[in-house]
């Protein structure tokens, strides 16, 4: 039995695997895909160079031999900034046996920075990398430059999908162009260059490279995507990852066949689990999840997993407004929500509080800070103290503001999600009991996200993901970050933590960095700029068929390692 | 005769026309900024160097391939103190913006300088080459100021923009200068106000010609042109195509069957009217129409297909029909998957079909022709069959002839339920994501069987009945 | 026994009804008593409570918890359920619709024992956030009545004039002279002029009665010219709107209004349902004034130089709206299950709002429940079928009561 889990991948036996998807993704380019389900399935398909390993949360060589070592530059043009080399692994090959080399690294980094592919938010997370070096006598080996130092350099990269030159770019267009040409703005094109250009990226984006054509170093291939019914990888025969000792999990792939079913409806999904059509089913509701590990019929064919998930769930507030600029408003919210109850009941206790923006898992978690818990008479206290009264007897506190009287009256904004109408029925329900008037506004998509870019809201739920890597609070809590398109969102604006965030961002020594860690959560929780709910573990049933491996990466599973079991 | 029908589908022409015109109204007149939609990716990593300039160049790229920097129509009507072509300017935000400055101010060449100033201001600081760390700050500053509603907030703004680089040792002139100027065209505008009154006073009306949003819709339905999805890149009609098999094989089974069962208990239960077994089938029927069809639907799929209490119906979709050996397995395979929606849709349409049955044959059986009959001293039996079954039937024409649109997505709740790609949730799907690419063919499609099904149904009375006048 | 007039009362159940009509009225009578009454009888909020000597009245007055905090800071936080009031007087379900009773816990089952005095008792349990199902029940006693009467009133107002006057009009018999009509398409082109104008909403109101005072006069005076004359096509207008409002998709017009309409609520979906409504009523009331309006009872009464608004009022929409009445009453039950399948979709009402469509939508994912859906399902399967038994009842009054129309001797006023 031991042997042949190592060998494992014995073509000879078919193994299929069927997985519940929610939502059709739109696309399998990963580079144009929305929804985290592109990614989920893409991810067999195509391969970056590093990723970070489901078990040990480290960024770990895929496609690379080792993960590179910063070195310091001192001459020529990078000067003061980073060079990584990158050595390819001579075995890896994509679908049709040609080896993967640095021009398809190369390759992927123009295709990126073609003017004319909407890839304008990519652009700028890889933008951190100055230059690539290809060896002219080693296919296999390139050096990376990188001008300033930055946490998150090696991930950047590193840490994007690869795709083979030769299968997406037939014509061989790019190869006329340099990346250095590419990364110029001020560049101006010829005629020729730019039908090119142009050329390429219509045919990138096209649906043949996001439905038909889906093709990378990765162990599954597309074999059929019957759109609004089911999209089927299978593995690749020959496939080179079989034969290297001791690979990394996320290039092995056991089952023969993934089938992803499109199922919306959860009840459905639910019933369709239950009778073996599906697997696997993550996302599952919580209730439906701890009924299931309850009940002896079920859980005597599935097994229950509940990883803690890299996300948080918070209540993103609108710093900027009159109303919410005051901390002790800000506060008195806070002190308004019954955690307990979300916790007991929404969540069914498959979750976990968080002080701040870092998660609990990650080590630098502030552990002496104790979670915000329901006080209506702190709340009610923090809103006398603020100035808030009832003058005007319609039972709602008021205060002047510019000029004008304002009720203590906010709106909070959702889309028809269950979570986020469950979550601001609580809210208007608590807060009711300090007198804060909360109205609930349901709108569509579109509109709720044109909302939040406009800073056009007072309160929204909001989910935020976060990475195994480092934290960079830059994006979300900088102030520098609060602009049109920027990622602070809350408009939170503090000179405290804007030096604080600088620091971690260029700390060298871990001890520095846990301190200003520490110090920043300690800053965001006692402003509260907005309010954090909690951490949701995962729900993921997995039918006994198999012996899977969980993880606290999205979507808590990967399927490529699912083994049949002993 | 042949004139009138002529007649009959010219109106018939005309009301698809005004009805494109409605379909295209209200597609814009939804809020949200499908662009920015389309751009704006949720990983945090992914915002890290956010440059204006270049967000800006993709928006304009992709509401080009969009066709939203066309005019909206033929021609365009708009309030005389505006400059030409506000309604071109992208990205929305911005025109939102401009279009606020002037409704302040009513000076709309004064804003629109405005604007275009603020705009090279943009241009100048915002590429990434400039790596000097003042001109990021500008640029971010220019950014927010194109995108500010509030023309007293923007000044207020920029002055304390330029103070703070007036401290600055190191202030270049020209930015300066360039702020100074920015700074008298917004007092110009907030002190002056229009100067050129009469303007203001006619509306402007602006021929577009045909290079408009309106007629590309017009066009792409018409086939000259390829009408893609904007979610998947797909040609619209093979995405409705594929549908509408599946909506059409549901809805076409389940209809025949509500209609046969329906026509059958209709009849039964009216030449049985108050017998016991009668007035239970009555109550159940009832039962059936007042639950919701979602819920019967998660009763069936709970109950008859998870293994809670039964396993003997697959859940959902359409099953592995593709791996099917041969044309037997594959219907069959198929027939078992669709089997629960049919009932579903069928369960709920009885109640109406067979009561309107029944009501019929009721009417029918007092009619001075049945009485005639009786006398005579014919059975009841040979009555109901021969005499009253006929003419009772004509009301389920009428449901048949009425229920033909619902045909196109009237399914949507059953099919979300049983996980079945048809139209219903083609559209809900396409709707939701704002895929007007989609959802105008579908809604003209759907408009185009109505109306002419209306059409032929005049036609077809006229024919049969030469009593029914022209009206 | 004397002949039944014509009147609308032959609706209501006489001694001699049957009991299942008296049945359905007894039903339709308590949900529409316990719709009107329904704050009265659940309510989080107690009639009347007294703390230190003083005595509230929060259900009337509308004084807060939080409010009350603030005035006795030493009872802070006061909280309807736990604080101990020196005497209080509660409503006899002591939970609202909205109230979250997080604390004894989501999806409490009416038959299991619940952590809480026989006063505070869920009596039909508690939904997936703690609140309490027979509240909700009340409420949706409400809620859906408002939505299935509320949207058909609704499509009634448009549906019964324009289908009734596009059958008595026609598409020739409403003649205009063309000064008329090329006064009307003026005051349009003034009405969009003075639209666009940058005035004040103000002075566009007051330009707008000023317009419309003119128009009559012009309208007058223009009467006595004499020109040509046409014929305004109404029925072929009457017929496109329908045409239109049919030809798209129902969920399509639902889900668009919902999005478009600024105000977003009840009143939206009673609006949405009743656009979609209306054209089924007009088209009913069409064919039946069509039917009469050539019987010699109305053909006398043209003859009579009676106005034809008056004939349209007094003589044609009384007849004709009975059978209409039977289309609105079943219209009703269908919107109520039109709106649970808008529940089912997560659009339509506002979060907050409780029927009971919406208790039933949510057993789709509990399925275990039972309660959430026996009480909603028996409620809305009870009130559908009281409205059947009584349409039903009264078409049959309708087809025998009324004697054929021809054979009604000319009424004179």
């Amino acid at each position: 039995m031991i042997t042949s889990c190592k060998t494992g991948t014995d073509s000879s036996t078919p193994l299929a695997v069927s997985v519940r998807l929610p939502i059709e993704p739109e696309t399998l380019n990963p580079l144009f895909g929305k929804s985290s389900y592109v990614t989920q399935i893409t991810s067999l398909i195509l391969l970056p160079i590093a990723e970070y390993d489901p078990v040990s949360l480290k960024l770990s060589p895929l496609l690379i031999t080792e993960m590179p070592v910063a070195e310091k530059v001192t001459e020529g043009k990078h000067i003061g900034g980073q060079r990584y080399q990158l050595h390819f692994r001579p075995e890896a090959t994509w679908s049709d046996g040609k080896p993967v080399t640095t021009d398809d690294y190369l390759f992927t980094l123009k295709a990126i920075f073609n003017p004319y592919v909407t890839a304008a938010t990519t652009r700028g997370f890889l933008n951190f990398i100055s230059e690539v070096e290809t060896d002219p006598k080693d296919p296999l080996h390139a050096t990376a430059y990188v001008d300033s130092s930055y946490i998150l350099a090696l991930e950047v990269i590193t840490n994007f999908n690869l795709y083979p030159a030769h299968l997406y770019d037939p014509q061989n267009f790019m190869s006329k162009i340099s990346l250095d040409a590419l990364r110029d703005p001020n560049k101006k094109w010829s005629v020729e260059q730019d039908t090119l250009l142009k050329q390429f990226a219509t045919s990138f984006e096209s649906p043949h490279y996001g439905r038909e054509m889906v093709s990378g170093a990765g162990p599954y291939e597309l074999d059929n995507w019957t759109t609004g019914e089911f999209i089927r990888l299978k593995k690749k025969s020959n496939y080179w990852g079989d034969k290297i000792q001791n690979a990394p999990l996320l290039i092995q792939g056991y089952p023969t066949e993934i089938t992803y079913k499109i199922i919306t409806d959860a009840a459905t999904a639910e019933a369709a689990l239950k009778s073996g059509e599906v697997d696997v089913m993550g996302d599952v509701s919580p209730g439906t999840f701890l009924k299931m590990k309850a009940d002896s019929q079920w859980s005597a064919k599935f097994q229950f997993a509940s990883p803690g998930l890299l996300q948080m769930n918070y209540l993103l507030l609108n710093n900027r407004k009159p109303i919410l600029a005051d901390k002790r408003i800000r506060q008195a919210l806070a002190y308004c929500l019954d955690y307990d109850g979300i916790m007991n009941n929404l969540l069914q206790g498959l979750g976990q509080r968080t002080v701040g923006p870092i998660h609990p898992s990650k080590p630098y978690y502030d552990k002496d800070l104790k979670p915000v818990t329901q006080d209506i008479n702190k709340a009610i206290a923090l809103i006398k103290d603020a100035g808030w009264k009832d003058t005007n007897g319609n039972g709602i506190p008021d205060k002047i503001i510019d000029g004008k009287l304002q009720e203590l009256s906010i709106s909070i904004k959702i889309t028809a999600q269950e979570e986020g109408k469950a979550i601001a029925n609580i809210l208007k329900e608590n807060a009711k009991k300090a007198g804060i008037e909360i109205n609930i506004e349901v709108l569509d998509n579109s509109q709720f996200n044109d909302d939040r870019r406009q800073n056009n809201f007072d309160i929204e739920p909001m989910r935020m993901r976060s990475q195994p890597a480092f934290d960079d609070p830059y994006q979300t809590w900088h102030s520098e970050s609060d602009k049109p398109g920027g990622g602070n969102v809350s408009g939170f604006h503090s000179m405290a933590a804007d030096s604080v965030i600088n620091e971690i961002r260029t700390d060298a020594s871990d001890q520095e960095r846990d301190h200003d860690y520490h110090s920043l959560q300690e800053i965001i929780y006692k402003e509260q700029p907005v309010i954090f709910l909690y951490v949701p573990l995962e729900r993921i049933i997995v039918s006994k068929k198999f012996e899977f491996r969980s993880s606290s990466r999205k979507p808590g599973y990967f399927e490529n390692l699912f083994k049949r079991a002993a | 005769m042949i004139l009138s029908f002529i007649r009959r589908f010219s109106n018939a022409i005309l009301l698809l026309w005004i009805i494109s015109i409605i379909a295209f109204w209200l597609s814009k007149l939804t809020p949200g900024d499908e662009v920015m939609d389309y751009l704006s990716i949720d990983d945090p990593r992914y915002n890290i160097n956010s440059n204006p300039l270049e967000l800006q160049n993709a928006y304009l790229q992709i509401a080009h391939r969009r066709g939203l920097d066309l005019p909206m129509f033929y021609w365009s009507v708009s309030p005389g103190y505006y400059p030409k072509n506000v309604n071109l300017i992208l990205p929305l935000d911005e025109r939102k913006s401009l279009k606020s400055w002037i409704d302040q101010t009513k000076n709309g060449n004064g804003s629109l300088l405005l604007h275009d100033q603020l705009k090279s201001g943009l241009q100048t600081y915002c590429p990434i080459s400039n790596s000097l760390a003042a001109h990021d700050v500008l640029c971010q500053h220019f950014n927010s100021a194109l995108k500010t509603n509030d023309l007293k907030l923007l000044q207020n703004n920029m002055l304390a923009v330029k103070e703070a680089l007036l401290k600055d040792t190191i202030a270049i002139p020209e930015i300066t200068n360039q702020l100074s100027l920015i700074l008298l065209s917004c007092d110009q505008l907030l002190e002056q106000g229009n100067s050129d009154v009469a303007t203001t006073w006619l509306p402007l009306i602006e021929w577009n010609g045909t290079h408009n949003q309106y007629h590309q819709w017009m066009s792409g339905l018409l086939s000259q042109r390829p009408l893609t999805s904007l979610v998947d890149g797909l040609n619209a009609w093979t995405k409705i195509f594929d549908a509408l098999k599946w909506t059409l094989l549901l809805n076409g089974l389940a209809f025949l069957l509500a209609i046969l069962l329906g026509v059958g208990i209709g009849i039964w239960s009216g030449a049985h009217d108050g017998m016991p077994l009668e007035r239970i089938i009555n109550w159940i029927l009832f039962a059936l129409f007042a639950l919701p069809s979602f819920w019967l639907g998660t009763l069936f799929i709970y109950s008859l297909t998870s293994g809670e209490w039964l396993s003997i119906f697959p859940s959902g979709g359409l099953g592995s029909y593709q791996r099917a050996g041969s044309v037997i397995e594959k219907w069959s395979i198929l027939f078992s998957h669709l089997l629960l929606p049919v009932m579903c849709l069928t369960l709920g349409a009885l109640a109406y079909v067979s009561r309107q049955m029944k009501q019929s044959v009721l009417h029918q059986m007092e009619q001075p022709y049945v009485k005639a009959l009786r006398a005579q001293g014919i059975s009841e039996r040979t009555i109901l069959k021969k005499h009253v079954i006929r003419n009772a039937l004509f009301p389920v024409i009428t449901i048949i002839g009425g229920s033909v649109p619902a045909l196109l997505s009237g399914s949507l709740i059953v099919e979300v339920i049983f996980s079945i790609p048809g139209m219903g949730r083609l559209m809900y799907n396409s709707l939701l994501a704002h895929d007007w690419p989609v959802v105008f063919p579908v809604l003209m499609l759907g408009a185009a069987i109505t109306v002419f099904s209306y059409v032929l149904t005049d036609v077809v009375y006229k024919w049969a009945d030469p009593r029914v006048k022209t009206v | 026994m004397k002949k039944e007039a014509l009147s609308y009362y032959t609706l209501l159940p006489g001694w001699r009804s049957p009991l299942s009509l008296r049945l359905s009225w007894l039903f339709i009578l308590i949900v529409s008593l316990i719709a009107i009454l329904g704050p009265l009888i659940s309510n989080e909020k107690p009639y009347m409570c007294r703390l230190e000597g003083r005595t509230y009245f929060p259900l009337f007055s509308g004084i807060s918890e939080a409010e009350l905090s603030t005035l006795y800071p030493s009872f802070s936080p006061v909280e309807w359920r736990s604080t101990s009031f020196e005497s209080i007087w509660r409503a006899p379900i002591p939970y609202s619709h909205t109230t979250i009773d997080l604390a004894s816990g989501s999806h409490l089952s009416p038959i299991a024992s619940q952590p809480l005095s026989l006063r505070f008792r869920h009596w039909l349990g508690t939904d997936a956030l703690g609140r309490d199902v027979l509240a909700g029940m009340i409420r949706g006693c409400r809620v859906s009545l408002l939505i299935g009467f509320g949207s058909m009133l609704l499509a009634l107002l448009f549906g019964v004039p324009l289908g009734s006057a596009a059958a008595y009009w026609g598409n020739r018999k409403w003649r205009v002279s063309w000064i008329q009509v090329i006064e009307t398409l003026i005051f349009f082109i003034l009405l969009f002029i003075i639209w666009w104008l940058p005035f004040s909403v103000f002075l566009k109101y007051v330009l707008l009665i000023l317009l419309i005072i003119a128009l009559a006069m012009v309208f007058r005076f223009s009467r006595t010219i004499r020109s040509k004359q046409t014929g305004i096509p109404i029925d072929t207008i009457v017929m496109s709107l329908i045409s239109i409002v049919d030809s798209f998709p129902g969920l399509f017009i639902i889900l668009i209004l919902l999005v478009i309409l600024p105000v977003k609520g009840l009143l939206t979906v009673m609006m949405a349902i009743a656009l979609l409504r209306w054209p089924v009523m007009a088209r009913y009331m069409r064919a039946e004034v069509f039917k009469m309006k050539e019987s010699n009872y109305i053909k006398a009464a043209q003859l009579l130089n009676i106005p034809d608004l008056k004939i349209l009022k007094n003589h044609l929409i009384p007849y004709a709206f009975r059978p209409v009445m039977i289309t609105f009453i079943f219209g009703v039950s269908s919107a109520i299950l039109a709106e649970s399948s808008l529940s089912f979709l997560g659009i339509g009402l506002p979060p907050e709002e409780m029927n009971w469509g919406r208790l039933l939508s949510q057993s789709r994912n509990h399925f275990d429940d039972w309660w959430l859906v026996l009480f909603p399902g028996c409620a809305i399967f009870f009130t559908l079928l009281s409205l059947y038994t009584i349409g039903n009842m009264l078409k049959k009054r309708v087809e025998q009561g009324i004697p054929d129309i021809h054979q009604i001797p000319l009424i004179t006023e």
